[in-house]
């Protein structure tokens, strides 16, 4: 059989995040001899999913070269919503957790619109949409931590068990399944990576670079608001400052991926193992007794060091900084 | 009259028919410490807006300047606690964390090619935690509340008259930016920079300089809100600054200084931040939930270039429709 010398390149790249992992793991659990334990593992295994639910979604907008900042805010107010309809106003739990779906399929939508339509950079249009999703939920609330007992279905979401394996890793799994063929084997993942790659070409070839913006948006918030339902269902609570600073650590799981936040390339995979890599991360931070102001800190030296390394560029290079191009 | 006279005009007449409605609805809004805080709260954000401006005249963007406040203010109190340095020698020093953190910014911009938001969020990261893993603790390791009691530092939250040091030191800034960007040839250089990174680098300017200078003078100004800040409060906390980019890129793009670069002024950018000012003021005295001030905030953002937009799409329609009328009544002209 013939190799393809450049598929050999790029599976080995693909890899290479692979390596870095084990690495990871490796380094934590010779510091920490709590960190291979199975209790510490299922700690870490919740934020991954709940950062591997959002990255399903969120992935598309910097594949399209945008991004999206407000999934944290999303996300705890779509869990803020969910516990308003169901025990609030007495809807069933199941055409609760659809109507806080197009609730947030609605936000999605407006930042998709305001996005496109008037030409304003994604960053700015999120950053907006973070802040006053974030004063919604205040408003919502009352700013209160609502504890969240009724109903039992709802609850199930978080805590139930299916084959002996917690339901939220079934939703992620199957949303990150999901998110992979969608953007490798659907029409609508190669029109988001022609928009990203180039958009007047892409436009010149019959793609409405506008309409594939205006659906990574929905998608982007939808995938925020699952991820809060299982949240506001996994912790039996609801408050406005859940999640906070999500958003970093989804921008951090996607970018150590190796997606590009120039647009035009991106891998769910790559991210998937991203989410599993912060996870630790911040796990090996809690356990080292690192006080949690190390968190952002690390957060945005992996951020930087992780972007620096997606231009292509190999440690030797890294460390001679750079040639000017 | 231009477009962006009219939109100013049109935010005057706006911020007095608030400021009316507001000095009616509640009688102590007009009351003249009230109006000393409304400046003296839009000046704070005014010299990082000012800062900022710049940046986004390079169409660029810095989200580092709320934590560039925390840090620069933790070191203020540090050097307080610890050391028996005047303010009148640390308060320099803080300030050069601004510039530190400008630099830096620069160069992850300007030599790695990455794209400013990302870079500015990640320092932002980075200065967050930075700014709690300095801050001042006691025995127990808890963050402690410093008390600044130096009459130097805290002569910056003080008054001149009835205005207050950070309003003066505003509206000198702001006059001093101005003149910089409109009269300078770094000004124009800064301009160029941002209407055409390409065309300008062609024609010999250094677009790596003017981008360093911009993030150094938002960074800057930062440092400089921070200190007043700390000054006005009295204390310092790890958590200052932390989210008050919203409020600055609120005043600014109600400035109508536009994120695609090449155009702005700071002029807009002082209406605005008065404009932002008057607004939370407003939502305190009128005794509204605190709550709906992100609301405000993030929706005033997106309701602000909705509307320049639309606006300059109808602009230019009335041009064009205007144009036409004029070639007909020449042909019609021509032909008779």
């Amino acid at each position: 059989m013939k190799l393809d010398p450049l598929k050999t390149k790029r599976l080995i790249a693909d890899f290479r995040l692979f390596f870095v992992l084990l690495l990871v793991m490796a380094v934590l659990t010779i510091l920490s001899p709590r960190f291979l334990k199975l209790d510490n593992l299922s700690n870490v295994l919740w934020s991954v999913c709940l950062i591997g639910i959002m990255c399903s979604g969120a992935i598309y907008s910097p594949i399209t070269g945008g991004i999206d900042l407000s999934v944290a805010s999303m996300a705890a107010l779509s869990g803020i919503i969910a516990n308003v309809l169901m025990n609030k106003a007495g809807i069933p739990w199941v055409p609760a957790l659809l109507l806080t779906l197009v609730f947030g399929a609605l936000i999605g939508y407006i930042n998709g619109i305001v996005t496109t339509r008037f030409r304003v950079p994604a960053f700015i249009v999120t950053m907006a949409a973070k802040t006053y999703l974030f004063g919604l939920a205040m408003l919502v609330s009352n700013g209160d931590q609502i504890t969240i007992m009724q109903p039992k279905g709802f609850l199930a979401i978080g805590v139930g068990k299916f084959l002996g394996l917690p339901i939220p890793i079934y939703i992620m799994v199957v949303l990150i399944i999901a998110s992979h063929v969608l953007l490798k084997h659907t029409v609508f993942g190669r029109q988001a990576i022609a928009v990203g790659a180039n958009e007047v070409s892409a436009r010149l070839s019959g793609v409405d670079p506008d309409r594939v913006r205006v659906i990574v948006y929905v998608l982007s918030a939808v995938a925020a608001t699952v991820a809060g339902i299982v949240m506001a269902s996994l912790t039996q609570q609801a408050y406005a400052a859940n999640a906070g600073g999500y958003e970093l650590d989804v921008i951090t799981a996607i970018v150590v991926g190796g997606t590009s936040l120039m647009g035009g390339s991106g891998s769910v995979a790559g991210a998937l193992i991203g989410a599993v890599m912060v996870g630790f991360i911040n796990n090996g931070l809690n356990l080292l007794n690192m006080p949690s102001a190390f968190h952002p800190l690390v957060t945005g030296i992996v951020i930087l060091l992780a972007l620096r390394l997606n231009q292509g560029i190999s440690l030797p290079g890294f460390l001679k900084l750079g040639r000017k191009a | 009259m231009s477009t962006s006279t009219i939109r100013r005009l049109i935010l005057i007449g706006l911020l007095l028919a608030i400021g009316a409605a507001l000095s009616l609805a509640s009688p102590s809004f007009l009351k003249l410490d009230n109006l000393m805080t409304l400046l003296q709260d839009a000046s704070q954000t005014g010299i990082v807006a000012i800062g900022f401006t710049l940046v986004l005249i390079t169409a660029g963007i810095d989200m580092s300047i709320g934590a560039v406040i925390a840090v620069s203010a933790m070191v203020c109190v540090n050097f307080l606690t610890y050391t028996a340095l005047p303010a009148a020698l640390f308060i320099p020093l803080s300030l050069c964390v601004g510039l530190a953190v400008g630099a830096f910014n620069g160069f992850f911009i300007t030599h790695f090619k990455l794209p400013e938001f990302i870079v500015t969020l990640a320092s932002r990261g980075i200065l967050a935690g930075l700014a709690l893993i300095i801050a001042v603790k006691d025995t127990d390791g808890f963050v402690s509340n410093v008390y600044i009691q130096d009459p130097v530092y805290l002569g910056f939250g003080g008054t001149v008259g009835p205005f207050y040091i950070v309003t003066i030191v505003f509206v000198v800034l702001a006059f001093l930016t101005q003149g910089f960007i409109k009269r300078t040839r770094a000004g124009t250089n800064i301009y160029a920079t941002g209407a055409n990174p390409t065309a300008a680098r062609l024609s010999g300017i250094s677009t790596t300089r003017s981008i360093y200078g911009v993030y150094m003078f938002c960074g800057f100004c930062a440092s400089l809100a921070a200190v007043f800040l700390s000054a006005r409060m009295m204390t310092a906390m790890p958590e200052f600054g932390i989210g008050s980019e919203m409020d600055v890129i609120a005043s600014v793009v109600i400035g109508g200084t536009p994120f695609t670069g090449g155009v702005g002024d700071i002029w807009g950018t002082v209406i605005g931040t008065l404009f932002l000012a008057l607004i939370k003021n407003g939502i305190l005295k009128l005794g509204i939930s605190p709550y709906i001030q992100p609301i405000a905030i993030g929706g005033i953002i997106i309701v602000v270039v909705v509307v320049d937009v639309w606006y300059k799409d109808f602009a230019e329609k009335l041009a064009r429709k205007a144009a036409r009328r004029r070639l007909a009544s020449a042909e019609s002209r021509a032909a008779a």
